[in-house]
Parts: C-alpha cells; sequence; structure tokens
C-alpha cells in the first residue's frame, strides 16, 4: 500500500499552505504532515509511525528553532538516517554551516516561485525514492 | 669759574642718567603690561616686599590701598591653591631651587584668573636666603582657549562615537528592514503566480489588467529590495582585500552581461588593466553597475561603444577632488556613446534613489551608482562622471596608487 508520508516543520501558515500545494501536484499520494515547531515535530515523529521519508525543516521557529529539533532528531538512532531538507528564508552562509554540521542534509531557500517549489520539491523526492 | 664748571658737568651727566633709567624703567613697566607679566622682590633681611605696577594690576589692586607681604600675597590666591603656593614658596626658601607652576588667584571683584609664576632665590656665602624675586604671568586667556580645545575635542570625539554609532545601526537597520521586507513580498508574488495558475482563465480583460499591474508593482518592490540590501551589504560584509587582475574581474563581468551585451550588439574595447588590491566581489558588482547602466541608457539610433581604460595620474591633476590623501591614483574610466546626461546632475546621480529618468523610459532602482559610490568609498578611492546630453557618459574611478 501507498502510505508513504513527509514532514514539514515550520510555523508559518502560508508557507504551510504553499508548501502543501505543491506537494499535492507533485504527488497526489503523498501525505504530508505538518508541525508548527521543533516541539511538535519531535511528537509527531515519536507518536505516528511509520517515520516520514523525509524532512522539510525551518530554522526560526518558536519554543524549539531548526537547529535544535534538528540535533535532537540525529541524536535518536531511529531517526537519525531519515534526511532533512532545511526550508528557510535564509541565506546566510553561516546558518547553512551550522545545519550541515548538525546534519542537515541539503538547503532549500524559500521562493516566491511556485514553479521552482514544485521542480525542487519533485527532485528531493526522488532522490529519496 | 673752572670748578663750577666742571660741577655742572657732573650735574649734567648725573641728569642724564636719572633720565634713562627713568626711560628704561618706563619700558619695563610697558614691557610688563604688554606681556602680562608682573614681577616682585622680597628683602629677606630685611623683610620688605616690592611688587611691580603690572603685578598689582593682575591682581585688581590699588598701590594706595594694599601693602605686599606674605600673607596678603597668599591671600590673593584661590583658596583651593593657597597650600600649593604657600609650600611652592617654603621648599623654594628652604631649598635654593628656582620654581615655576600654575595656580589661580582671585581678584577682590571675585574675578578667577590663572597666572604662571616663576622665580628665584638668593643667597648668601653661607647659604642663607637673602632675597627672593619672580614673576607673575596673567596666562587666564591661555588657559581658557586650551581648557576651550580641549572640549571642543571632546566633543569632537563624542560627536565622532554618535556618528558611528548611528552609522552602524542605519547599516544595520536597513540590512534587517529590507531582509524582513522581502518576507511579505515573497508571499505575495508566490500567491499571485497561484491565483494566475488557477484562474487565469476566467479573468475578464480588467481584471486581466489589474492582476498584471499588481504583479509589476510586486517584481519592482522586489527589485528595490534587493538592490537596498545589496548596497546595506556593501557596508557590512566581505571586505577582505585582495590583489586582482582586473583584466580577468572585467571578462567575468562581461561574461555574466553576455545576453544584454549581444543583445544591443555594443562593441566593448578594453585596454590593458592593472592588478588592484581590492574586494573583488565589491569591485566586480561596481563594474556591472557602470556596463549595465551603459547599456541601459544606450542610445536606439546608434550602435553602442564602451571603452575602458587605465592611466596613473597625479593627485593635483584631479580637479574635482580638492583634497587627497595620496600622490597618485589609478583612474580607470568607462565611457560610453549613449543619451549621456546634464553635468550638473553630476552628483545627483550618485545618490541613493535619485533618478533622471522616468520609471517608464528607463527602468531602474536609483540604487545602483549609489552602491558604486559606497564601494569606491570601501576602497579609499571616488567616484565620478562626465556627461553631455545625447553624445555620451564617462564614468572615472580612482583608486590610490600602493604598491602591491
Amino acid at each position: 500500500m501507498y502510505n508513504k508520508k513527509i514532514l514539514l516543520v515550520d510555523d508559518d501558515a502560508d508557507d504551510q499552505l504553499l508548501f502543501m500545494d505543491a506537494v499535492q501536484e507533485v504527488d497526489m499520494m503523498l501525505q504530508c504532515e505538518i508541525a508548527n515547531n521543533g516541539i511538535e515535530a519531535l511528537h509527531h515523529l515519536h507518536k505516528m509511525p511509520p517515520p516520514p521519508v523525509i524532512i522539510f525543516l525551518d530554522l526560526n521557529m518558536p519554543l524549539m528553532n531548526g537547529f535544535e529539533c534538528l540535533e535532537t532528531i540525529r541524536k535518536e538512532k531511529r531517526f537519525s538516517g531519515i534526511p532533512v531538507i532545511i526550508f528557510t528564508t535564509s541565506n546566510n552562509p553561516a546558518d547553512h554551516e551550522r545545519a550541515k554540521k548538525l546534519g542537515a542534509n541539503d538547503f532549500f531557500t524559500k521562493t516566491a516561485d511556485f514553479k521552482e517549489l514544485k521542480a525542487k520539491l519533485h527532485q528531493f523526492l526522488k532522490t529519496e525514492s | 669759574m673752572h670748578n663750577s664748571q666742571h660741577s655742572s658737568e657732573s650735574e649734567q651727566q648725573e641728569l642724564e642718567r636719572v633720565e634713562n633709567l627713568r626711560q628704561v624703567n618706563i619700558q619695563l613697566a610697558q614691557a610688563q603690561q604688554i606681556a602680562h607679566i608682573g614681577s616682585w622682590q622680597w628683602d629677606v633681611a630685611e623683610n620688605k616686599i616690592n611688587w611691580s605696577d603690572e603685578l598689582y594690576r593682575i591682581n585688581g589692586l590699588s598701590k594706595n590701598a594694599f601693602t605686599p607681604e606674605y600673607e596678603s600675597y597668599l591671600n590673593c590666591s584661590h583658596p583651593d591653591d593657597r597650600e600649593l603656593v604657600n609650600q611652592t614658596m617654603q621648599k623654594a626658601y628652604v631649598n635654593h631651587q628656582p620654581f615655576s607652576f600654575l595656580h589661580r588667584i582671585i581678584r577682590p571683584d571675585g574675578e578667577e584668573r590663572f597666572i604662571h609664576s616663576r622665580g628665584e632665590v638668593f643667597t648668601d656665602d653661607k647659604k642663607a636666603t637673602i632675597k627672593m624675586t619672580g614673576t607673575a604671568q596673567d596666562v587666564t586667556e591661555e588657559k581658557q582657549a586650551a581648557l576651550h580645545l580641549v572640549q571642543l575635542n571632546k566633543q569632537l570625539l563624542e560627536r565622532n562615537n554618535e556618528l558611528l554609532r548611528s552609522n552602524t545601526e542605519l547599516a544595520s537597520f536597513s540590512y534587517v528592514a529590507s531582509h524582513d521586507l522581502q518576507e511579505p513580498l515573497r508571499k505575495i508574488k508566490a500567491f499571485l503566480s497561484r491565483i494566475l495558475d488557477k484562474e487565469e482563465q476566467i479573468f475578464s480583460s480588467t481584471t486581466k489588467d489589474y492582476f498584471n499591474r499588481i504583479t509589476t508593482a510586486a517584481s519592482r518592490m522586489q527589485n528595490l529590495i534587493e538592490a537596498l540590501l545589496s548596497y546595506s551589504r556593501t557596508n557590512t560584509s566581505e571586505i577582505d582585500f585582495k590583489p586582482t587582475d582586473l583584466n580577468i574581474l572585467i571578462e567575468e563581468v562581461l561574461l555574466n552581461l553576455q545576453d544584454t551585451i549581444e543583445e544591443k550588439r555594443a562593441i566593448i574595447t578594453l585596454a590593458p588593466l592593472p592588478v588592484l588590491n581590492i574586494i573583488p566581489l565589491q569591485f566586480h558588482q561596481l563594474l556591472t553597475n557602470i556596463i549595465s547602466n551603459a547599456i541601459k541608457y544606450s542610445r536606439l539610433d546608434m550602435q553602442l561603444q564602451i571603452n575602458i581604460t587605465a592611466v596613473i595620474i597625479a593627485a593635483k591633476e584631479i580637479k574635482t577632488e580638492p583634497a587627497l590623501a595620496n600622490e597618485k591614483y589609478w583612474k580607470i574610466s568607462i565611457a560610453d556613446n549613449g543619451i549621456g546626461f546634464e553635468q550638473q546632475y553630476e552628483h545627483k546621480i550618485f545618490e541613493l534613489f535619485q533618478r533622471l529618468h522616468g520609471k517608464s523610459e528607463y527602468t531602474g532602482t536609483g540604487i545602483g551608482l549609489a552602491i558604486c559610490k559606497k564601494i569606491m568609498q570601501n576602497h579609499s578611492g571616488f567616484i565620478n562622471a562626465t556627461g553631455q546630453p545625447g553624445i555620451g557618459a564617462t564614468f572615472n574611478i580612482y583608486l590610490p596608487l600602493i604598491a602591491l
């Protein structure tokens, strides 16, 4: 059965909507879970098996930011293998560097171009399947 | 007869001597008055103190109403300085050492004056002090001028610090503002494109027109914010100076602009360029901005030509900049045969958000040349431009000539 799911961790409602629209258009069967911050993300991971095939993680979030969330995910053995793509407005090289060190697989700067969003999403999902 | 003649001759001589002495005394008094230096003598053996006229004047005292004594001399001093005066005098008296020090006095009318006192001690062959003599110079004006200068210096320093602070604040403000402004704009553009994707077929022609106008305005705002962001970035990041071959750098710039250069069929001629110690990224942007401008403001009825040259020039030959720190400069000129500009607008074009043309005539943010100006400031250089309407414009950038 087809029950692949992905997890978006982002507190921005607009970006959640755009992201889900893009996921729908890329793969109608794909399930997209949403977490509003790092704490919710960890909650999702623990309470909702099977784990997502890929996590898109914003950096600037309340309660627990992307860096802390990433660090925690990488520490836990059963989640350490899940690809994490940093999904953020920041194109600060220092943030890239820090995320990479903490175990992020790639960096995806939020775009105004919906077609680009879809194309990138398609590319990331293809690599994961 | 003979005798009386002799006597009157010596009387004559005596009179002349007295007259000479009187003249010398007058001269001395005048000199003291002009220099604001009074003098005193203290005959220790007879305990007699004598003040010059100028010393009375300096202390604001009248010769008739005041008898100079050691105690009364001390009483003329500022209460806070009295101990200093007393100790200095005592020490000089005991050690037979000359002295020179600064103190304040208070005149009977309450006016405070600064006095530079100097003095010497005379002893007999048994090393006993027999006489002290000294001068007192009124240095109030000099002292006040010096104090004023110190105050001015302090104010200048404070103002400099304030300026530095507000500059830094402004830089971080414009960075944060432009960065944060990008966010809502990105969403506006994203949702605009979503509406267009989904609903374009059912748009009325009016809606389509309005929609296009919104999209154009959003794109323009995006350009403005990006330009503002790069303007504020020239403040903060990337300050690595590296010896850079301008011949290679310009090739990279031209390669980036290849599409627009080909579109305009521009002819670009390059003279050999120097290797300079510069911030490569910033210089890349500088040359890109200037060449893009030449392309943008080209004439439609003529093939665009851009000539890039480099010469070494003496500072004194640069008439537009009066006070230059270095003796020699590299002058790199980018000349075009485009629409040019009126020379009176030269300074305007380098200011932020200054445009000479309407937005509908030529696109642009009014930030490009302001960035160029800033970049040249970062390099301890400067930029200027000459133009003639309908004939062309030349942008000159000047960099101090220094050994690499």
